[in-house]
């Protein structure tokens, strides 16, 4: 992907950022940085939503922040999913498809093991 | 409560405080819709405005008959609504609807309005879904207000130009299809 569509898109914007660790919030990453963070499913776990923590979820490798979203307070979902998990599985059985998943922002992606 | 029918209910197999929680956030749902869709049709005005305030009116009056219709639900199950409005507000199933930053782009309000509509439909699916062939009165009630809110969808997404136009102004009276549960 050329640097102009990212940038037009608001990536991008002078030098690339390597956070360390994750973020509270979403913030916007570089690509090239993106393809280079990995989140370990401890990591994920951490990002429950609970007590103040950020929620993650993780869908088919790349993990997204929901913490904005009025659907995760709390890092719960529709009564049945929480945050901080890889919900792979689970989409089969939503009343939704990938795409409501994917307007969220990407953090990163998810570790194998 | 209805001790039998709650039995029968869970001896199907259905997790019935889930249930329950889902129908409680779904009733909050309908009320915080209900309410934001007071704003949003006073403030459908002018030409394009007044053309869209009758199914946005329509669309209110059968939101609150929904919320009507499950609250009796809830406490046949054993449920209870919230006792704080505003824990009742924030437990939605829906994001509020509120107001556009400009009211008059009338775009943006049907987007709003088909947004509202299309979780609707998506929470009630669930609930189908989850109570089918176990839960007969919660399916039947879920399947009648879900009825309702795919043509509030329609609506809405006809009048964003999202496809050809299969629908209609509601004829007669509101809630043809959740009207035998208001009582």
């Amino acid at each position: 992907m050329c640097a102009s569509f990212w940038s037009e898109l608001g990536f991008g914007k002078g030098e690339a950022r390597i956070n360390q660790g994750l973020p509270d919030v979403f913030d916007p990453i570089d690509p090239w940085v993106l393809e280079m963070r990995r989140v370990t499913k401890k990591e994920l776990a951490q990002h429950n939503g609970k007590d103040g923590a950020s929620a993650f979820i993780a869908y088919e490798g790349k993990v997204y922040d929901v913490s904005r979203s009025f659907l995760w307070q709390d890092g719960q979902h529709q009564v049945l999913h929480t945050a901080g998990v890889d919900l792979t599985a689970s989409l089969d059985q939503a009343p939704h498809g990938a795409d409501l998943v994917e307007r969220f922002p990407v953090i990163g992606m998810l570790e194998e093991n | 409560m209805a001790k039998v029918a709650r039995e029968m209910v869970e001896t199907a197999g259905v997790d019935v405080d889930q249930l329950l929680e889902l129908l409680v956030k779904n009733a909050a749902a309908e009320i915080t819709t209900y309410y934001y869709y007071t704003i949003l049709r006073v403030n459908l005005i002018g030409l394009a405005g007044e053309g869209i305030k009758e199914i946005a009116e329509t669309a209110r009056i059968e939101d609150r008959n929904h919320f009507e219709a499950l609250v009796p639900r809830i406490y046949e199950l054993g449920g209870k609504l919230p006792e704080d409005m505003k824990e009742f507000h924030d437990m939605s199933a829906c994001p509020p609807a509120s107001l556009p930053s400009d009211p008059t782009d009338i775009q943006a309000m049907l987007t709003v309005l088909v947004e509202a509509e299309r979780c609707a439909v998506r929470g009630y699916t669930h609930i189908c879904n989850m109570t089918a062939g176990k839960d007969h009165r919660t399916y039947d009630l879920a399947l009648a207000i879900l009825n309702e809110e795919i043509q509030h969808e329609s609506w809405f997404s006809e009048f964003l130009g999202e496809g050809p136009s299969g629908h209609f102004l509601r004829r007669g009276e509101t809630s043809p299809f959740v009207r035998k549960f208001l009582e």
